[in-house]
């Protein structure tokens, strides 16, 4: 388990498939990633089709979707590459059209872990 | 972490004669205690036993995935089973198995193992590895299967 001071990342991951979800974690997993945080979340499409009528007419120029999970997970540099192959190899292989959005971002003060 | 430096064709077998999932697990624990001389067939038994019973460690795709930590080991292991005759692991499960991967570590190795279980679950979510993997002709075949298989995983 690297320290709190390697955990220099944040990788965030936004993922529209459940099925994609638990591959994403396994994934994890495999790469050695020993925690993150999901989050059930909604996107702008979905919000403007189910909650503002105003938008009914329009809803058609945003995907639908059934809901999205945001994955949050501190790590070391030296993994995010992995990470990225990772989503890169399960996007490829899926037959149907998902979106995946991954990014990351720099962790300047860190606490909460016991090293 | 590769299949193949926990495994050997010596820890990879096509069961026949076996019809159930105790049986299956019955015969692993006495093969596997056989080459390890720290592990007890009956404890082994019972702790894949137990792990089965809290949940099926069986997927969809035919594979079952039984694992325990147990004493008496230096380091983690892996054997392989093909079976002639698909078992079902739980009554829930509408797949029977026909190949298993039983993983076993030390205690204090709970996260390699959590990765290694990852690792091999990965591979078995390729339909052309299975594929491959059930086309065995013996242990030797199989070990050598699994050696590629690992080989072309990322």
């Amino acid at each position: 388990m690297p320290d709190a001071e390697e955990l220099n990342k944040l990788c965030v991951i936004i993922v529209d498939d459940p099925d994609l979800t638990d591959a994403l974690i396994t994934g994890f997993l495999e790469i050695g990633v020993r925690g993150a945080t999901v989050v059930e979340t909604r996107g702008m499409g979905q919000i403007v089709r189910q909650d503002m009528p105003i938008f009914a007419g329009l809803a058609g120029l945003f995907p639908e979707t059934s809901g999205s999970r945001m994955i949050l997970s501190a790590m070391p540099q030296s993994i995010i590459q992995p990470v990225f192959d990772l989503i890169d190899e399960l996007v490829g292989t899926q037959e149907e059209a998902h979106s995946v959005i991954c990014f990351t971002l720099p962790i300047e003060e860190f606490r909460g872990i016991r090293s | 972490m590769r299949i193949p430096d926990l495994t050997s064709p010596e820890l990879c077998w096509i069961l026949k004669n076996v019809s159930s999932r105790d049986d299956v697990l019955r015969e692993l624990s006495e093969k596997i205690a056989a080459k390890n001389s720290g592990v007890q067939a009956s404890d082994l038994f019972e702790a894949l036993l137990e792990r089965e019973n809290r949940g099926s460690t069986a997927t969809p795709e035919g594979v079952a995935f039984p694992h325990t930590v147990i004493e008496g080991l230096d380091q983690s292991i892996v054997a392989v089973s093909l079976l002639e005759q698909p078992v079902n692991f739980s009554e829930a499960d509408d797949t029977p198995c026909n190949i298993l991967f039983l993983l076993l570590g030390p205690p204090g190795s709970e996260w390699d193992h959590l990765r290694l279980l990852a690792h091999i679950a990965r591979i078995c979510r390729k339909p052309n590895a299975l594929a491959n993997l059930r086309c065995a002709t013996d242990g030797d075949d199989l070990f050598e299967r699994i050696q590629s298989e690992d080989g072309n995983h990322a």
